[in-house]
């Protein structure tokens, strides 16, 4: 007979002699008891800490990251339809200079939350620098078009359009990598922690169960209607399991909702203003060179548009939205009707019907645009904190009210046990 | 009809100023839409400041009773009997609708002290004119709604200056000494001295406004401005007290009707544009009759009638072309460039901007300083 074998039935043996008796049984039953208890609350405190922290990180970081990234992008847009418009305008256009110059703020400003709130994702900061150094050529281009364009230099338009093109190609390019590592951070915060969950439930459901059985085994024997202990004992677990579910289930649902209602929305739209931004800067140069093939690729962008703002009326699920989209769109359809007039306009009168109607009604669509991506971002930002504050007590309830529990299923077998002595 | 600007001074003079409107509405209600609509609306206005034709066919159309109080008499009394005693105590104003100016609802609007706007119950929200969605402070209006709006220009009456005046520099030249008015507005009067002075007043910095006062200050010192009034500067142009003033446009409208000879320009360094926002305040009791409102009061139909009482500059869009349908007075009224500035004239005006609120408090009390004893 092997070592381990005996030792087996060593152990088998003692159990045997130990539970032989009725005391005897119940000590063993109040020890795998309390095991159950100790590692639900093991269980569900660390369900509790993950949950605290991946959501405190969203509200707190993930969240902010990915709103930042989306306004940089919308805004660098939104600064270069409005630096093309004031270059179409000459030095005329105090108001779009204004726009150019508070976009391209913003934007400098929201590269540097997205750095300082990224943390030690030395790739994501390779990309924020590279995008950092391409605002900053982006801008000094613009300035060298602007004083060209006043000193009635002929490589003014030439500097203009290098600009344009540096921010719709590098430019493109390094925002969605950002966008790409921003989202990746978002789905690890709000992976679900689907085993150890699953785990701890497991743990709550078996200590209700043991908990249940020995009061029934206890009335059987003794013929007591309530061991009061074991019953405080049953109920502290029963509210412990349920809580975690209960918090694990809203948390998942608010996280849920953050990304359905504001997430994906804002996602489309900076998407949307993006696309329009970019059927304004085509419908600008087409102005600027009178080139008719850029009012070609400014209906493609405005395709682009329609079809965004299609999806964003299917994805509206209140009336506050909808109205939105259908604000949007009125707002569209009459910028749309102003470059139909521009389009057919001579050359002449075509820069000044761009100046007024279509700058008027384009900044009509774009604020409004930028509106409900503020709305979207609030949704974003309500749903995590909600999150995050569904967490707040879990750690006490899942922690200290199984211990709680713990003592008394211990304390109710003892004064069982010691009715036999 | 007066300017919608009367100065607490006036409020105080004329005795007279609070005029409550109650319109009782012809039939069923909508109130029992929800518990918030008690089918009650209570809006407070600057005076003269709405055709009184709009409130009842509101309540006919909506059921909504209206009591329409006109007693906004200007911003800073408002400040004083409803907006620090009560809303920023927390308490109700009593109103389900306001409309201060801009730069008021800029404060309250960062202060949390406005309601968001029912925008579902607004389709109207579309003729926002897209001038008045880029505020910093509200991009895209979901606070706020443009109720008219205005230019600080300069009038004249050119039998008495003998010649053309065309810039605010114009004002301080030795010829017209004593017979200068300026606005009360601290913001208007300091921004076109601004505007005079190279500085840009929708970038305003206090060392440049500052320095504004200064000028101003020397004007004062030196007998080149005479006073300093609100829309009294019709009266005292018709009078001759005054060859030139700073002037507020649809006033100036109505006093061409009168004297087709005063002219009204936006000077050549550029003028003051300025709004006047309906919001609906925190606390207020009936937000859905305030949405209703707001709706209505947007319809281009509506507006057109309101632009033709008040003529002032609409900020929604569609009235100019209904105006036009509508022939005879109205038709001129949407060809007269002071309700309808053209692209090149807006391109010029400029709204007062920039500062921060104690900055402003300080030089709002430096300029009621200045002005004190001056003020007709």
């Amino acid at each position: 007979m092997s070592l381990f074998s005996r030792g087996v039935q060593s152990g088998t043996q003692r159990l045997q002699r130990a539970t032989s008796s009725t005391p005897g049984r119940y000590r063993a039953w109040s020890m795998v008891t309390a095991a159950v208890l100790a590692l639900a609350a093991v269980c569900g405190l660390s369900v509790a800490n993950r949950l605290s922290d991946s959501t405190e990180r969203l509200e707190s970081n993930t969240g902010p990251v990915l709103v930042a990234t989306q306004q940089a992008v919308a805004n660098l847009a939104e600064a270069d339809a409005a630096a093309t418009a004031a270059f179409m305008a000459g030095d005329e256009d105090r108001e779009s200079r204004r726009l150019y110059e508070e976009a391209l703020a913003r934007a400098v400003g929201q590269i540097e939350d997205v750095s300082a709130l990224i943390g030690r994702d030395a790739e994501a900061h390779d990309v924020l620098k590279e995008l950092g150094s391409l605002v900053t050529r982006y801008a000094a281009l613009v300035e060298a078009a602007r004083a060209e364009n006043r000193a009635g230099v002929s490589e003014a338009r030439a500097s203009h359009l290098e600009a344009v093109r540096l921010l719709a190609a590098d430019g493109a390019a390094g925002s969605g990598q950002l966008i790409d590592a921003t989202e990746d951070r978002l789905e690890r915060d709000a992976r679900a922690e689907t085993a150890l969950i699953a785990l701890a439930v497991t743990a709550f459901l078996a200590a209700f169960v043991l908990l249940f059985l020995a009061q029934v085994a206890m009335t059987r024997r003794s013929r007591r209607i309530l061991n009061l202990p074991l019953v405080l004992a049953t109920i502290a677990a029963i509210v412990s399991g349920v809580w975690l579910v209960a918090v694990y289930a809203g948390t998942r649902a608010d996280l849920d909702t953050a990304k359905r209602d504001g997430y994906e929305s804002i996602t489309l739209t900076a998407d949307l203003q993006v696309a329009g931004q970019r059927t304004r800067v085509e419908e600008t140069i087409a102005v600027i060179d009178d080139d008719d093939a850029a009012f070609g690729r400014a209906d493609d962008a405005a395709g682009q548009v329609e079809a965004l703002l299609a999806r964003l009326g299917d994805s509206a699920d209140s009336d506050r939205e909808r109205a939105a989209v259908t604000e949007l769109d009125v707002r569209w359809q009459r910028y749309r009707e102003a470059v139909g007039e521009i389009e057919a306009a001579g050359a002449e009168a075509r820069r000044e019907l761009a100046l007024g109607a279509g700058n008027s009604t384009f900044n009509g669509f774009n604020v409004s645009v930028e509106s409900v991506l503020g709305d979207n971002r609030a949704d974003l930002i309500d749903n995590l904190e909600q999150a995050h504050d569904r967490t707040r007590r879990l750690t006490f309830v899942v922690g200290l009210v199984p211990l709680a529990a713990l003592l008394a299923a211990l304390f109710g077998f003892q004064l069982r046990i010691k009715e036999y002595r | 009809m007066t300017r919608r600007r009367l100065t607490r001074r006036d409020f105080l003079g004329v005795g007279a100023g609070f005029a409550a409107a109650g319109v009782l509405a012809a039939c069923t209600g909508s109130g029992a839409e929800t518990t918030q609509n008690d089918g009650r609306l209570r809006v407070l206005n600057w005076s003269d400041y709405i055709d009184p034709s709009v409130i009842d066919s509101f309540s006919a159309n909506t059921g909504i009773f209206v009591t329409y109080d006109s007693s906004y008499g200007s911003n800073e009394d408002a400040l004083a009997t409803h907006f620090e005693p009560k809303l920023f105590r927390g308490k109700p104003t009593g109103y389900d609708i306001i409309v201060p100016t801009y730069w008021l609802v800029e404060r309250l609007v960062k202060d949390g002290l406005v309601e968001p706007l029912w925008l579902e119950r607004i389709p109207n929200h579309v003729n926002v004119d897209p001038e008045y969605l880029g505020m910093a402070w509200d991009r895209g209006a979901r606070f706020h709604m443009p109720w008219q709006a205005g230019i600080t220009g300069i009038a004249y009456d050119p039998a008495q200056t003998g010649r053309e005046i065309g810039s605010v520099a114009d004002l301080f030249e030795s010829d017209l000494r004593g017979r200068v008015g300026m606005v009360v507005e601290m913001r208007e009067t300091v921004g076109l001295v601004m505007l005079m002075r190279g500085d840009d007043p929708s970038r305003a910095t206090l060392g440049a406004a500052e320095a504004a006062l200064d000028r101003i200050d020397e004007g004062i010192a030196s007998g080149q401005i005479k006073s300093f009034t609100d829309s009294k500067f019709a009266s005292k142009l018709k009078s001759g007290e005054y060859a030139a003033c700073l002037a507020w446009s649809g006033d100036a409208a109505h006093l061409q009707e009168e004297r087709p000879d005063i002219r009204f320009v936006v000077p050549e360094e550029g003028g003051i544009r300025w709004f006047d926002s309906m919001i609906v305040p925190r606390y207020a009791a009936n937000p859905i009759a305030a949405a209703d409102w707001m709706n209505y009061t947007y319809d281009p139909e509506v507006a057109a009638t309101i632009a033709e009482y008040v003529q002032y500059i609409s900020p929604i869009l569609g009235v100019r072309e209904i105006l036009e349908g509508r022939g005879g007075t109205a038709a001129a009224l949407a060809d007269n460039p002071i309700l309808f500035p053209d692209e090149e004239t807006r391109r010029r005006l400029y709204v007062w901007s920039g500062m921060a609120t104690e900055d402003e408090e300080r030089l709002t009390e430096r300029f009621n300083q200045i002005t004190a004893g001056k003020v007709s």
